[in-house]
């Protein structure tokens, strides 16, 4: 064994001895005796009792007390919030100005007049006027409210209109995005479920087209509801009497809603892109001719300004810079193919 | 240790009657030791003593913090219930010997602080009995019965049915404890045993 080895045995033994020496000396622990103990058992486990038993008293209470005063400061908060909404009518943001012609007017809700711009913010309670030209606005993230010319629209809140005359067209993104709005006119409470349509009022009457998606038509007494899917249309009259008709979802009748879109910044883009958003946009179907085409449009880049005098005039323009034959026939888009082709 | 002092008072709030009788066979016999060393010869005084300090603790569970060990607060209920009862029946409460005292509280607080330079047989068997309530009473036991009573390591081993390997390994760390427990009641060890 070596040395320090036997030096750290000797250490051990040395404290246990020493340990053992004092615990020796000192002698055995003291116990209550056994009655003693039962007795001290029993009146302990009585007041251990009573303890737990007004230990859940006492969580109840705490509970009752934490309902109640969540309830006084709801009830506070609402009073609060009550009073002070009386007092200041706040007007939030609803939307914001994407196209605004020189003739469209903005009225606030205290009469007051604005000047547009793109980019000018809209507040609740005030009303949209447009004259020869119309406006564009953008409401949340994703959804477009085009207004035609001649009509009037009040935003009422974050997400309702009450369109009063003329025609609004709405975009809503598409079934992925989920803006909503809710459109009221004479005829009812107006909401779309991810679609493109337009309604319009004249003289009490009301006209839902629907090009894209479904639309729910709630009528003013809250009882009857329609729904209208894409390539519908229908009329309320004032008397609440409804006609359905099939309609285009292309055409003269949608021209002005895409006039008011916003232009698609191409530079960069994948051809694929750019034809997707003008065929929604015109309410075209997008086909293209063979696969190996549409992979091909998935390659080009664009670059520069596409805007011509009208979508065909616009589609003709990125044809002759991309070389892709592309034609517009009967409401479809279609991408190569040698009939009515826009670059021979 | 406060950790696990903090479960027990935890469990017992909760109405977890195993907690119940850990509680007591745990700290029963400990008050009961502290009270007596106080009240000695008077068994029976130190049996009330221990008996009202532990019902007072049981009525005050949820004042407990877990902020010092569990038993460092059962010995100020029961330090008050002896005070109290001194006051109402003129019963003389042995406080300990100041300089005992100054280790105990030393003890109590975890510090080293007023090392007992000097103490006389009847404090450092107090000292000692202490540093062993101080213990888990699985390692107090160990100590005690072999040490005290003599047992061999397979005896103490049949008696807790464990190997003997691990009992020996028990009776390790509860020499280690004990020693710990007791050198912060008397920092002087060398001192202390060379006393014996």
């Amino acid at each position: 064994m070596r040395h320090d080895e036997e030096l750290a045995m000797g250490r051990t033994d040395a404290a246990e001895q020493s340990v053992a020496r004092l615990l020796k000396f000192s002698g055995e622990r003291t116990t209550p005796a056994e009655d003693a103990t039962a007795r001290a058992h029993a009146a302990a486990l009585d007041a251990w009792q009573s303890c737990v038993k007004l230990e859940r008293l006492r969580n109840r209470r705490h509970v009752r007390w934490r309902i109640a005063a969540a309830l006084s400061a709801v009830a506070i908060g609402a009073i609060v919030w009550a009073s002070f909404e009386m007092r200041v009518p706040l007007d939030r943001v609803v939307a914001h100005f994407v196209i605004a012609s020189h003739d469209t007017k903005l009225v606030a809700s205290s009469g007051v007049e604005r000047t547009l711009a793109a980019g000018a913010a809209v507040l609740t309670r005030s009303q949209l006027v447009t004259a020869e030209g119309g406006a564009a606005l953008n409401i949340g993230d994703s959804l477009s409210l085009r207004v035609n010319k001649h009509s009037r629209v009040r935003f009422d809140a974050e997400n309702q209109i009450t369109l009063l005359a003329g025609m609004v067209y709405v975009d809503s993104g598409g079934l992925s995005a989920h803006s909503d709005l809710r459109i009221l006119t004479p005829s009812g409470e107006v909401r779309h479920e991810g679609t493109q349509y337009q309604v319009s009022v004249a003289d009490g009457a009301t006209r839902i087209q629907v090009r894209e998606g479904r639309v729910r038509l709630t009528g003013s007494d809250k009882d009857g509801v329609l729904h209208i899917t894409a390539g519908e249309g229908v009329d309320v009259d004032g008397g609440g009497h409804i006609s359905r008709h099939t309609i285009n979802g292309f055409g003269p009748e949608w021209e002005w809603a895409t006039a008011l879109a916003m232009p698609l910044d191409i530079e960069n883009r994948p051809l694929v892109e750019f034809l997707a958003w003008i065929a929604r946009e015109n309410g075209w179907q997008l086909r293209y001719a063979t696969f190996d085409l549409e992979r091909e449009a998935q390659s080009i880049r664009l670059h520069g300004v596409a805007k011509g005098k009208n979508p065909e005039d616009t589609l003709q323009r990125v044809a002759l810079l991309t070389g892709m034959p592309m034609y517009v026939d009967n409401g479809i888009l279609v991408v190569g193919g040698g009939r009515k082709a826009t670059v021979p | 240790v406060t950790d696990s002092d903090k479960k027990l008072v935890d469990r017992l709030r909760a109405g977890d009657r195993a907690a119940f009788d850990e509680f007591f066979l745990e700290y029963h016999p400990k008050l009961y030791r502290f009270a007596l060393r106080r009240l000695q010869p008077d068994i029976h005084a130190a049996e009330d003593a221990a008996q009202s300090a532990i019902c007072a603790a049981m009525r005050s569970l949820h004042t407990y913090r877990g902020e010092a060990a569990l038993l460092t607060w059962l010995c100020t209920i029961c330090r008050r219930q002896m005070t109290s009862s001194q006051s109402a029946s003129h019963v003389q409460v042995q406080e300990d010997d100041p300089e005992v005292q100054a280790a105990l509280e030393a003890l109590l607080t975890s510090e080293r602080d007023d090392p007992v330079s000097a103490v006389s047989a009847g404090e450092l068997q107090n000292a000692v009995l202490t540093a062993l309530d101080y213990l888990p009473s699985e390692y107090a036991n160990v100590l005690e019965w072999k040490y005290v009573q003599e047992l061999s390591v397979e005896q103490i081993a049949a008696r807790i049915g464990r190997s003997f390997k691990a009992t020996e390994s028990l009776l390790t760390r509860a020499r280690h404890a004990f020693r710990e427990a007791f050198d912060a009641l008397n920092a002087h060890e060398s001192h202390t045993t060379s006393s014996i």
